[in-house]
């Protein structure tokens, strides 16, 4: 509670703090404290009793017992219908932060013996004891998760169709059992489907309609699905006509629906208003996030949206969801900030960045990337050795194809898809790229199904020639077909080769071993890590420094795996030992050594899909939902949660994310990625500047990077050659009606030196991944280290394998050193070059520089 | 007091249960000694049905509060007219009028509430039903009084389960998976279960089960289902929680037209609390979360004592 009040003043400033202060009065009642100086600030832990009944009336009784004396322990185990009445309705040792709103308003000030009022809570009527701290261990989630805070998150209102479209593709009849072996059959079955079953149900409309004895309930329903299905393809004016039918239709018999569909109507217009006004073809500045974003060109359909998310307000007026959206819709309008009532009003402050790092540039058009889709994965790397890079990307979109961007005559990118012989790869909502065959040449594998029914991967090799061939069949990884958006290649038994482990939502992990003739086996089960869980993001490092790749793997659903590698093929999962059981929602994940002391810390992101708590982090309210993770390795098998003390506790809803060094100052940065399918979950990006190991600071508005529409596949490159790193960005939602262009955003330049590393295994795999690189830079009289593994970063976008290290202002004498994972050696090159590509081989004595041909991207970047 | 239930929260474990006609008897001495008033005075009520009985025109149902009348419990109320019990069935929310008259009560006016939600998971779940109509792919769930065809699944011990062995209990289901986010959808009906746990322990096993199924077999596992049942101190002896083949569970759920629909890893879902009786068959099918612990434990109750 103390460390996310201090969190919220930092961020938002003074005058939001006091604002804050005053509508949060029991919260302003907890001693203030200064911000913790050492290692985590003192967590606000608090133990009560509570009983929960069904009625108020009960609950009123129960009080009136506990005044006359009867234990409320009693009450609690004979009476409870919480979870809690089997330990006498204790609860405790929890941060207050941690519970639902109502009981911390109910347990506000009270003392130990103190009985608050009664909470009215959704699982019933509660009645609660402060009670002295007992000797008791901390309760986990699961535990509490009638009275968490977590429960009380607001969910999205959906306007997408893609529920309808996932459900519908679930439900059509299928001619074979392989139809998802199949991208282009896949692609097929999509599309018919959802054209079908919308004629199927504007003909169930009608017929209810005609029909004096339908259920009413189901004409609005069948009036809700067209619309949503219109809305899926992106027909906003058919879907806004069907919203708007249904919504006198809910007036007058299902009046609870009517905010409801009030909400879907301004989600509507406000979609439509981007599609009038060109926002997700060329976006420019329109969707980039700042307290002067400009308005749109034609404010009609924005003015319409504004009507509507203030009308939700007027049944609604605490809506954190409504409040936030009402505030993008005023800035579309041209209104923001002085047309939002003060009530409603996310406070332009709010927006503003602590800091300024220089402005990034959006250069995608001018460089010929600005590709208009969906959802997608993203692997920047240099695919053809010719010393630049590519960009390709996959597409969520089950008829939407991959793109390779490479450079062309005149220096813009062009898609050579067709010609690498991609044109069949359809579909696909991750990326992850290696050279598992060890020909020098970086192969690709697109993973498909997640967040849908199970469809086939495919595994591109890299055939040296500018082509790829699909050879998922050959490779033994075609059946059976799995629900996955996530992968990491490595080499678990150091023989040279990358292994691959998947990580599946409806089906267990599995661990492909690269059996070194172009096969795969997976050896999950025998290894130890074939699980199942809601898998949505693995990743693999050397966290124990012991000279064997261990993965972490990232659940939506909790119960997150960390597998130390036993050396021999094995796996244990000591999560829990290490300290690190992860966000209860987890997605994207990384290890990444974020304060550069040799050891590979641990990112795991949260996903609550709620714009409600975007909303509250804007307007600086108490947020309800988990926030990501950040653990810190001790270096001794186990890892520190240091979240709050760096300032990551906050609720962001990540999907595609990654880190890079944004101003070269050797310091990992974090950008995130947000949003869900619903066209109204506009949680936005954030840049996240790493402050020396201690801090992130949110440089979202300042960088110009805050896209307001759903972030995919992240990566950061120096795409231009000229020492700072781009940020290529998969914009694009889940629907086809949810398309937007492709981000490239052109780094400014934030001086400081660099040195650019390729690593080529000889005995170690071909592509050096696990590689470990420190660079020791001296600067004056002291030197500072920079550690970096060789990954393509994060679970969700994929960096160039050559690494890009930012060694700070005026760099002196700089040294490398490298180990070689597979065989244990270790280099050193003292006194080498800065702001430099190297090539550094396995074994080799002496390092290579490459070359670096300017490559400018037409942006004011690009030096 | 007439009805089984007192107006207070003291536990009641094992509450007298009276027979239909006894507590008819009872109920209409209380009714009887309300006071004379120039106008028949009337009541609106809503509860949850319990038991019909065409041939005495009577229903009996856990009502809540009749507020300025009495408190909530259980009570027989008669209609006019047996026509008027059309359509009602254990398990139905209804809504009446009673009349209190001088020689007799009566109620009037009865509907039955069907459970409809503004909130995200069941209105999209129904609207995503509705759907599966249209398209032809739903299947009709079993009625009051149909059997139970048995389907192998297994529990959080990792033992085989068919409903068929709990053949001369009267068995108690409900439907939830363990990663359900909102208090008030699956883990409210689990609490409930908790509670009903704590009323019936002494009959628990041998006159009654209780059987918790997930609707996420995939995920929800033998070992996660037993990780959540241990909230509840569940006895794996009384309270299964079922998980299996995914065919065999997704069938099980039609046969209660409990629906699911994942979406972004978590699921869109009905809410089903099913009563079955000694024989397997179906008394009552709840749905939704607007019912009572001590309305579904009275329900309970009766079935029992069929």
């Amino acid at each position: 509670m103390i460390r996310g009040m201090l969190g919220k003043t930092r961020a938002i400033g003074a005058v939001v703090a006091l604002m804050l202060a005053a509508a949060a009065a029991p919260r302003a009642l907890q001693p203030q404290a200064a911000p913790a100086a050492g290692p985590g600030p003192v967590a606000a832990d608090i133990y009560f009793r509570i009983v929960v009944v069904s009625t108020e009336v009960q609950a009123q009784a129960v009080l009136e017992r506990i005044r006359k004396g009867e234990h409320i322990e009693t009450i609690a185990t004979n009476e409870s219908t919480d979870a809690s009445a089997g330990r006498g309705g204790l609860v405790g040792p929890v941060e207050m932060d941690a519970l639902r709103p109502e009981l911390r308003a109910a347990l506000a000030g009270l003392e130990a013996g103190q009985t608050g009022p009664i909470a009215r809570m959704p699982t019933g009527f509660a009645v609660v004891q402060r009670v002295a701290a007992p000797p008791a261990r901390r309760l986990g989630s699961a535990e509490i998760a009638g009275l968490a805070a977590t429960g009380a998150v607001q969910p999205t209102v959906s306007v997408d169709g893609f529920v309808e479209a996932n459900t519908i593709l679930q439900e059509v009849p299928k001619d074979s059992d392989d139809w998802n072996q199949n991208p282009q059959e896949i692609c097929r079955l999509s599309r018919s489907s959802v054209t079908e079953i919308l004629g199927t149900m504007e003909q169930f409309s009608r017929a209810a309609d005609a029909n004096p004895a339908a259920s009413p309930i189901d004409r609005i329903q069948a009036d809700v699905i067209v619309g949503q299905l219109h809305a899926y393809s992106g027909r906003m004016t058919e879907a806004i006509d069907r919203f708007a039918r249904a919504y006198p239709r809910a007036q007058r018999d299902f009046p609870d629906g009517v905010p409801q569909i009030e909400e879907m109507l301004g989600i509507a217009y406000l979609h439509r208003a981007g599609m009038t006004n060109g926002v997700f073809t060329a976006p420019g500045d329109r969707c980039l996030l700042s307290p002067s974003m400009p308005a749109y060109g034609d404010t009609k359909d924005a003015e319409q949206a504004v009507a509507h998310f203030t009308r939700v307000l007027a049944s609604r007026p605490d809506d954190p969801e409504a409040k936030w959206l009402l505030n993008l819709a005023a800035m579309a309008a041209g209104g923001y900030p002085a047309r939002v009532p003060e009530a409603h009003r996310v406070p332009p402050r709010a927006l503003e960045s602590a800091e300024r790092v220089g402005r990034f540039t959006d250069v995608a058009a001018a460089a010929g990337v600005d590709a208009f889709s969906s959802a997608g994965g993203v692997v920047v790397d240099d695919f053809d050795n010719d010393g630049t890079l590519e960009i390709l990307t996959s597409n969520f979109d089950a008829c939407g194809a991959m793109r390779l961007f490479r450079r062309g005559p005149d220096g813009r990118f062009v898609d050579r898809a067709a010609a690498a012989g991609l044109s069949a790869q359809l579909g696909g909502l991750n990326l992850v790229q290696a050279d598992y065959d060890n020909d020098g040449c970086t192969d690709v594998l697109v993973l498909r199904g997640g967040w849908q029914t199970a469809q086939r991967r495919s595994l591109l090799r890299n055939n040296c020639d500018g082509t790829f061939t699909d050879v998922t069949v050959k490779a033994g990884l075609a059946k059976p077909a799995t629900s996955s958006q996530t992968a990491v290649w490595a080499d678990v038994d150091n023989d040279g080769r990358v292994d691959l482990f998947v990580g599946n939502e409806s089906s267990a992990s599995q661990l492909f071993r690269n059996k070194g003739d172009g096969t795969f086996e997976d050896i999950a089960p025998s290894a130890g890590v074939g699980r199942k869980a809601f898998t949505k993001g693995v990743a693999a490092a050397d966290y124990d420094n012991d000279g064997d790749v261990d993965f972490y793997v990232s659940n939506l659903g909790g119960g997150n795996f960390l597998y130390r590698n036993n050396g021999d093929r094995t796996f244990s999962d000591v999560a829990l030992d290490a300290g690190v059981p992860g966000a209860d929602l987890g997605f994207p994940t990384w290890f990444f050594d974020y304060d550069n002391d040799g050891w590979d810390d641990l990112l795991v992101s949260s996903y609550y899909l709620s714009i409600g708590e975007t909303g509250r982090r804007y307007l600086g309210l108490p947020r309800n939902a988990n926030t990501m993770k950040l653990y810190r390795n001790l270096g001794n098998g186990r890892f520190a949660d240091v979240t709050a003390q760096v300032g990551l506790d906050k609720a962001y809803m990540p999907m595609g994310s990654n880190f890079g060094d944004i101003d070269n100052d050797g310091y990992l940065d974090i950008f995130l990625g947000g949003g869900s399918p619903s066209y109204g979950a506009l949680a936005g990006t954030v840049l996240l500047h790493n402050k020396a190991g201690q801090a992130f600071v949110d440089v979202t508005a300042s960088s110009g990077t805050g896209e307001l529409h759903k972030g995919h596949g992240v990566a950061f490159a120096d795409l231009d050659n000229d020492g700072d790193q781009e940020i290529a960005f998969r914009v694009g939602g889940a629907t086809p009606g949810d398309a937007h262009a492709f981000r490239l955003f052109d780094n400014p330049g934030a001086g400081g030196d660099w040195l650019g590393l390729r690593l080529v295994g000889a005995r170690s795999n071909r592509a050096a991944l696990g590689a470990r690189i420190t660079v020791t830079v001296r600067t004056g009289g002291t030197a500072r280290t920079v550690h970096r593994t060789v990954t393509s970063g994060g679970s969700f976008g994929a960096s160039p394998l050559q690494q890009h290290v930012g060694l700070g202002p005026a760099a002196g004498a700089v040294d490398v050193d490298v180990l070689w994972p597979a065989s244990g050696t270790r280099q050193h090159f003292a006194g080498v070059a800065k702001n430099q590509v190297l090539e550094i081989r396995e074994n080799a004595g002496t390092v290579r520089t490459l070359p670096r041909p300017r490559l400018p991207l037409g942006g004011a970047g690009g030096r | 007091m007439a009805g089984s239930r007192g107006g207070s929260v003291r536990p009641a474990p094992r509450r007298a249960v009276l027979s239909v006609w006894g507590a008819l008897l009872i109920g209409s001495a209380l009714l009887l000694s309300a006071p004379l008033r120039a106008a028949d005075p009337e009541y609106p009520v809503k509860g949850l049905v319990l038991k019909v009985d065409r041939i005495s025109r009577t229903f009996l149902v856990s009502h809540e509060r009749i507020h300025g009348f009495m408190d909530a419990m259980t009570m027989p109320f008669e209609v006019k007219s047996a026509s008027e019990l059309d359509g009602i069935v254990p398990g139905a929310t209804v809504e009446f009028t009673l009349v209190v008259g001088r020689q007799a009560a009566y109620a009037t006016g009865l509907r039955v509430r069907r459970y409809e939600s503004a909130e995200q998971d069941p209105s999209t779940a129904r609207r995503l039903a509705l759907l599966k109509r249209a398209m032809g792919t739903a299947v009709t769930p079993l009625a009051v009084g149909q059997p139970v065809p048995d389907l192998p699944l297994i529990d959080q011990t990792g033992a085989p389960v068919r409903l068929s062995q709990f053949g001369g209990q009267v068995v108690a289901l409900n439907f939830i998976y363990t990663r359900c986010a909102l208090p008030q959808f699956c883990l409210r009906i689990s609490n409930d279960f908790g509670v009903i746990q704590r009323r019936f322990r002494a009959v628990l096993g041998r006159d009654l089960t209780l059987v918790t199924v997930t609707f996420d077999p995939e995920r929800d596992t033998p070992e996660v289902l037993a990780r959540y049942a241990a909230r509840w101190k569940a006895d794996p002896r009384t309270w299964r929680f079922l998980t299996g083949a995914v065919a065999d569970v997704r069938r099980m759920c039609a046969l209660f037209g409990v629906e699911f629909f994942p979406d972004e890893g978590l699921m869109n879902h009905s809410l089903h609390t099913v009563v079955l009786d000694r024989s397997g068959r179906v008394i009552a099918n709840i749905e939704g979360n607007r019912h009572t612990p001590e309305q579904l434990g009275d329900l309970i109750q009766e079935s029992l004592h069929r």
